[in-house]
């Protein structure tokens, strides 16, 4: 099932075909859980977001046209159905002030900790839009255009996001590496 | 052309984003930028920070290989009763057989009579004799 291509799969899961599904829940399902959990902080709902996924693939495969890329529409389907979770759980900030950050952590907090957990808290801390491109940049490494087509906003957004969200990290983490 | 230009062009050319022309221009103003060369290293060591961070999944050594995807929803009475259907259709369809057969013979009088066999096994009274004649 390796070999076969992403047309192939797709079309082998239009006609009913389980292994198909299994293959592409074996290539997806890991990153498609990377990126919930860090949309929704929460382990088991990252996994039942996972779970209700791949049950839509199922169900709406047969609407996925031949130009769509398979991941990306895999990955739109994720997030929609994130978003959804957030919203239930009216989690997902709407507000706008301008900064890339959605909580600041207390300084003397991460100054004790390890470089890689500086740098997840935060990941954790950015604002949801600027979090979710940079994750599907770097742990999907998609391109500009994919993520446009997953979150659903422009390339120029996207890039405009990245390079915020980089660069605000990028100082707040030089500044705690300083001491 | 301002600072901010050049940052963005590292933040692309990190993301390889970068078409041929903007990177020769990104590498010519490396060569007299320290910012931007710091700037460049610290995107890559972020990169790599954050790839490290990325989350794996807790029930992977679990998981069977045959995905652990729900399975296919089907009707209630195909996972409910589709064992004992086809038993209790066939019991129906013994009875409705065994009735169809019997019911004319016994209609008929053609079932074996008890006599037959009393008349074989048993010497019969002669006034039983006379009982049993009337129900020939």
């Amino acid at each position: 099932m390796d070999s076969i291509s992403e047309r192939e799969l797709v079309q082998r899961i239009q006609h009913g075909s389980q292994d198909a599904l299994s293959a592409a829940y074996e290539q997806y399902s890991d990153g498609v859980f990377a990126y919930c959990l860090r949309i929704l902080a929460d382990r088991q709902l990252a996994e039942d977001v996972v779970q209700d996924t791949f049950l839509k693939v199922r169900h709406y495969a047969a609407s996925l046209q031949q130009d769509d890329s398979f991941r990306s529409w895999i990955f739109r389907i994720a997030r929609n159905e994130a978003l959804m979770q957030l919203r239930k759980r009216r989690l997902d900030s709407q507000l706008d002030d301008g900064s890339v950050w959605s909580e600041e952590t207390p300084h003397e907090q991460l100054v004790a900790l390890e470089r890689s957990e500086i740098v997840n808290r935060l990941l954790e801390s950015l604002k949801r839009e600027y979090r979710e491109v940079l994750v599907l940049l770097v742990y999907e490494n998609m391109s500009y255009a994919e993520i446009a087509t997953v979150t659903g906003i422009t390339e120029s957004s996207v890039k405009s996001r990245i390079f915020r969200a980089r660069k605000a990290m990028i100082e707040k983490l030089g500044s705690y590496m300083k001491e | 052309m301002n600072h901010e230009h050049y940052e963005q062009l590292v933040s692309q050319f990190m993301d390889r984003e970068l078409d041929s022309r903007s990177e020769n221009e990104l590498f010519l103003h490396l060569s007299t930028c320290d910012n931007c060369r710091r700037l460049l290293r610290a995107s890559w060591q972020l990169q790599t920070d954050i790839l490290q961070g990325k989350p794996k999944r807790q029930i992977e050594a679990t998981r069977p290989s045959a995905v652990r995807l729900p399975a296919q929803v089907y009707p209630l009475w195909v996972t409910r009763i589709s064992i004992p259907l086809p038993a209790a259709a066939s019991i129906v369809f013994l009875l409705i057989i065994g009735s169809l057969l019997f019911s004319p013979m016994i209609l008929q009088g053609e079932m074996p009579r008890p006599e037959t066999k009393i008349e074989q096994t048993l010497p019969i009274p002669p006034d039983l004799q006379k009982a049993l004649q009337l129900y020939k």
